[in-house]
């Protein structure tokens, strides 16, 4: 007999067995082949995995718990969640007390968008839990939050970030205060997240876009510049430093940075939008109209761009198409002060004055405050003749200028040539040129930055 | 005047009802003439005679398809896939398909039916009927019938075809007319396989009518060696073009493209040639190139409706509508009157901001559009010159047109969802996404919606 050393101690074992022992049958180990299970399955032996599960469970009538587990996870992995659920649930009978599997029905249940029974099941899972762990809050922060009930889930994913200090955590929370409007709470929770996770993109470009909207660009330069020296290709991040170049009138840097975000995300609305705003800025009409284009063939109900297309097409002197736009926008957003504007200026350029001022009158109406418009509505009732109408704009005009609204120069120069219009009639050119530097204030408010929603309308041509 | 004399210049003039009468009268005196027989089969094949390149294709039977092809090919080998979900999201973004799965051009051409996404079995299922050879070929049996009042000319069955085989100046008319008028494949075949054992395998015709007819049996192979020993024997335009059809029918583009080039040097600048290139190229969406052969195309043939159609619908996707539309008013000034040109035209002024001549066009459209899926898609169109105008209410009206026109328009109803959505019915909205997907189940717009949707 060949040995290795060891075998006379197995055999010493035999010969220490009592003669007149009877030879029971010890048990087959349920458990025996787990090992092999869980190492199949790790290697991706999906088929071989699977028979094996199966004769396990027929060894042990259905008693192998892991077995079922194991069997539950795999079918999770095929993107069969009702049958995972079924399998969960067997295994959650065979051991009732159980909090991973808990979590793993709750998990199937929560793909499956059934956010109340998963919730109930987190719950169940948590209390079986003497001490709570940062994922189980997260996950339970995140039900809640897709059942609309904001406070508690904005407790759960302040107790998961306590407990975990995990990057997902924290963009839970932001996510959480963002749809709550709460920027300041928001700004700090990304700040901290910054801290804790500092080579995160997501993390970084997030508390950048937090800043840029809290209106402290400095900071979200910083921001965005991290994010970009981490990824020098993310779209969003290079998109939020864009704009803010942009408002610093650096035009042809804000135009690399889109060039290089358009070549990764070629169907951002916003982009593309962004790119035309600065080819209109540096005055090349034709880019920008085609830029504009792209992004409206993208998404066609958007009425930022069909508004920014009007500015453009007014620019080019084509009123009438730029009536059509203007006319789309109102339309779509009746409710916006400055599409009626636009529209007001398109018809003064028709040479439709009297209907200009009825669309002027309406934006003032809209936005009362807003001493452009309350200008212009002066200078069209001034040009028809209706010199009452006029005064009485421009004592609101005064009255707006007193209690500290802001007046740009070409306004102020407007009211100043009107005003020397009540004396003298000078000609209506001078004012048309006022006219037309006023425009250009309302666009700038209007570079949309941030994600457009993924939905989109398809074209179609026979 | 000789009535034979007569009869030959009446099939020359293409007076071909005329010329069978005066050969069934000729034939009725001397039941032997075998010219007037021969001048007879000629007339009666000229008469249902269509040009099988250039019509549609025989629709694929995939439930009797032994050829396998890889499931998963490689990207850009294979039409099967890049038909469906490989499009590549361009800046452009993918470029619209029929819910058959044809690339819209404004014009038809043949192959692209067959190419439509699923197999035979799913499109019996889909209520919208296969129309390929086999069922245009039971038509013209049953045209051909009504015809003759006094009995088939030939009676098929009774044909000694060794003995016309071997008869140089009857075999092929015979040939032609047996595949052609009675749409008899299997006797047809009989018949040039014997032809092509007389001549000793030396006449390149026959190999060429034999590859025709294993390609009607699905005998792609087959057909495949005979069109080969044929080019060997004699290179022929229309030889290279069967090859290439047979090539795609076996869904290998990229053979085809290299046989195309191999044709290209023996007949340069050959119109036929180049179009069948530029086609294969659109259809694995490579649009760039596919233009540069239209492009070609056109210089070699100024009048080539479909040539100058794609340049157009290239010039379209690419953002100049301005271009597109000179293109496509070229075509309507050769005098082409059809609603797809219309509807082209249409959308062109509307996004060149021509807006007083867009709803003219898309008028006219309408009142030629006859087959309820061209008028379904004008309606399509429609709403989105409603939505350009940001009239919400009017595009779902021209939508609900749209729908009640063509039921399975999957886009219809995604673009329904959509704007129902804006106006705040979110319910509506996910059940118009519910049916489209229903439609269409490849159509990614729906599938991204509804994943909205649901989330939200």
């Amino acid at each position: 007999m060949l040995s290795n050393g060891k075998s006379h101690l197995s055999s010493a074992k035999q010969f220490e067995k009592p003669k007149d022992a009877i030879e029971v049958c010890e048990p087959i180990p349920i458990e025996k082949l787990n090992w092999l299970i869980h190492l199949q399955h790790i290697r991706g032996e999906t088929e071989f995995c699977k028979k094996l599960i199966a004769s396990e469970l027929n060894r042990s009538n259905g008693k192998n718990e892991y077995a079922f587990y194991k069997q539950g996870i795999i079918l999770k992995e095929e993107g069969k969640i009702q049958d995972a659920l079924e399998t969960f649930q067997k295994c959650l009978k065979l051991n009732p007390k159980s909090v991973v599997i808990m979590k793993e029905i709750a998990k199937c249940l929560y793909d499956m968008r059934r956010y109340r029974l998963a919730l109930n099941a987190y719950m169940e899972a948590e209390s079986l839990l003497k001490t709570s762990d940062w994922k189980l809050c997260y996950f339970i922060a995140q039900c809640c939050f897709k059942l609309g009930h904001v406070e508690k889930a904005k407790e759960y994913a302040h107790k998961s970030v306590k407990m975990g200090k995990q990057e997902q955590a924290y963009a839970l929370l932001i996510k959480i205060l963002g749809s709550e409007h709460d920027l300041k709470s928001a700004l700090a929770v990304s700040n901290a997240a910054t801290e804790c996770c500092p080579d995160s993109v997501n993390m970084l470009t997030e508390s950048g876009l937090l800043f840029l909207k809290a209106g402290q660009a400095q900071y979200a330069f910083e921001r965005l510049s991290q994010a970009l020296a981490l990824d020098p290709a993310y779209a969003k991040a290079l998109l939020g430093i864009g704009c803010i170049t942009m408002r610093h009138e650096e035009y042809e840097v804000a135009l690399t940075k889109f060039k290089i975000a358009v070549l990764h995300e070629p169907e951002s609305v916003a982009l593309w939008n962004n790119i035309g705003i600065c080819f209109y800025a540096k005055q090349k009409l034709v880019a920008a109209i085609s830029c504009l284009k792209r992004a409206l063939w993208i998404s066609p109900l958007n009425w930022k761009i069909i508004f920014n297309l009007a500015i453009v097409y007014l620019a080019t002197q084509q009123p009438a198409s730029a009536f059509n736009f203007a006319c789309a926008s109102v339309n779509l957003r009746p409710d916006v002060a400055e599409c009626f504007a636009i529209l007001a200026y398109t018809l003064f350029y028709l040479k439709d004055v009297e209907n200009a001022l009825k669309a002027m009158t309406h934006a003032c109406t809209l936005s009362p405050n807003n001493t452009a418009f309350t200008a212009n509505a002066a200078l069209m009732s001034k040009l028809l003749g209706q010199s009452e109408t006029a005064d009485r704009y421009m004592t609101t005009f005064r009255q707006l200028v007193d209690s500290g609204e802001n007046v740009a120069d070409e306004v102020a120069k407007l009211v100043e040539n009107i005003r020397l219009a009540c004396d003298q009639n000078p000609s209506q050119t001078p004012v048309v040129n006022n006219l037309e530097d006023n425009m250009t204030h309302t666009q700038s408010d209007n570079n949309v930055s941030g994600e457009s929603s993924g939905k989109s309308l398809d074209e179609d041509e026979v | 005047m000789d009535p034979m004399y007569l009869a030959l210049s009446l099939f020359r003039r293409r007076h071909y009802d005329k010329c069978i009468e005066i050969c069934s009268s000729i034939l009725d005196k001397q039941p032997l003439d075998q010219a007037a027989w021969c001048l007879k089969m000629r007339a009666m094949t000229q008469r249902v005679y269509v040009d099988d390149l250039e019509s549609e294709d025989a629709a694929q039977e995939d439930v009797l398809d032994e050829n396998v092809v890889a499931s998963a090919p490689r990207p850009g080998t294979s039409l099967k896939t890049s038909s469906t979900a490989a499009v590549p999201f361009t800046a452009l973004g993918a470029r619209p398909r029929t819910a058959t799965g044809r690339p819209i051009s404004g014009v038809m051409r043949p192959g692209t039916q067959a190419g439509r996404p699923g197999s035979a079995l799913e499109r019996l299922r889909t209520s919208k009927g296969s129309t390929g050879q086999s069922a245009r070929a039971i038509r013209l049996g049953t045209a051909a019938m009504l015809t003759q009042k006094d009995g088939p000319f030939i009676q098929v069955s009774r044909l000694n075809l060794a003995k016309y085989a071997k008869n140089k100046t009857l075999n092929k008319a015979l040939f032609e007319y047996l595949f052609y008028h009675e749409g008899d494949v299997r006797n047809a075949m009989e018949l040039a396989v014997l032809a092509t054992q007389a001549c000793e395998f030396k006449d390149w015709y026959w190999k060429i009518q034999l590859a025709k007819c294993y390609s009607a049996l699905n005998l792609v192979r087959d057909a495949e060696q005979q069109t080969r020993s044929a080019l060997k024997q004699h290179q022929h335009v229309e030889s290279y073009i069967r090859l290439v059809r047979i090539y795609i029918r076996m869904d290998q583009p990229l053979t085809a493209i290299n046989i195309l080039k191999q044709g290209l040097e023996v007949f340069p600048q050959d119109v036929a040639i180049l179009t069948e290139l530029a086609r294969i190229n659109e259809a694995l969406n490579e649009s760039q190139s596919s233009v540069k052969y239209y492009r070609s195309v056109v210089i070699e043939d100024a009048m080539n409706t479909e040539a100058i159609a794609c340049i157009g619908m290239y010039h379209f996707y690419n953002n100049q509508p301005e271009l597109a539309l000179r293109y496509y008013r070229r075509v309507l000034s050769m005098g082409a009157h059809s609603p797809e040109l219309y509807n082209n035209l249409g959308l062109c002024c509307l996004y060149s901001q021509q807006l007083d001549l867009t709803l003219a066009c898309f008028q006219r459209a309408l009142d030629l559009a006859t087959d309820p899926l061209i008028k379904a898609d004008v309606w399509y169109n429609l709403s989105y010159v409603a939505i350009a105008a940001g009239d919400i209410g009017l595009a779902i009206q021209c939508l609900n047109l749209c729908l009640s026109v063509d039921v399975s328009h999957a886009a219809a109803f995604n673009n329904l969802a959509v704007l129902h959505h804006r106006m705040g019915k979110i319910h509506l909205a996910k059940a118009y996404l519910a049916s489209a997907k229903g439609h269409q189940p490849a159509l990614p717009e729906c599938s991204v919606n509804l994943e909205i949707l649901q989330d939200a």
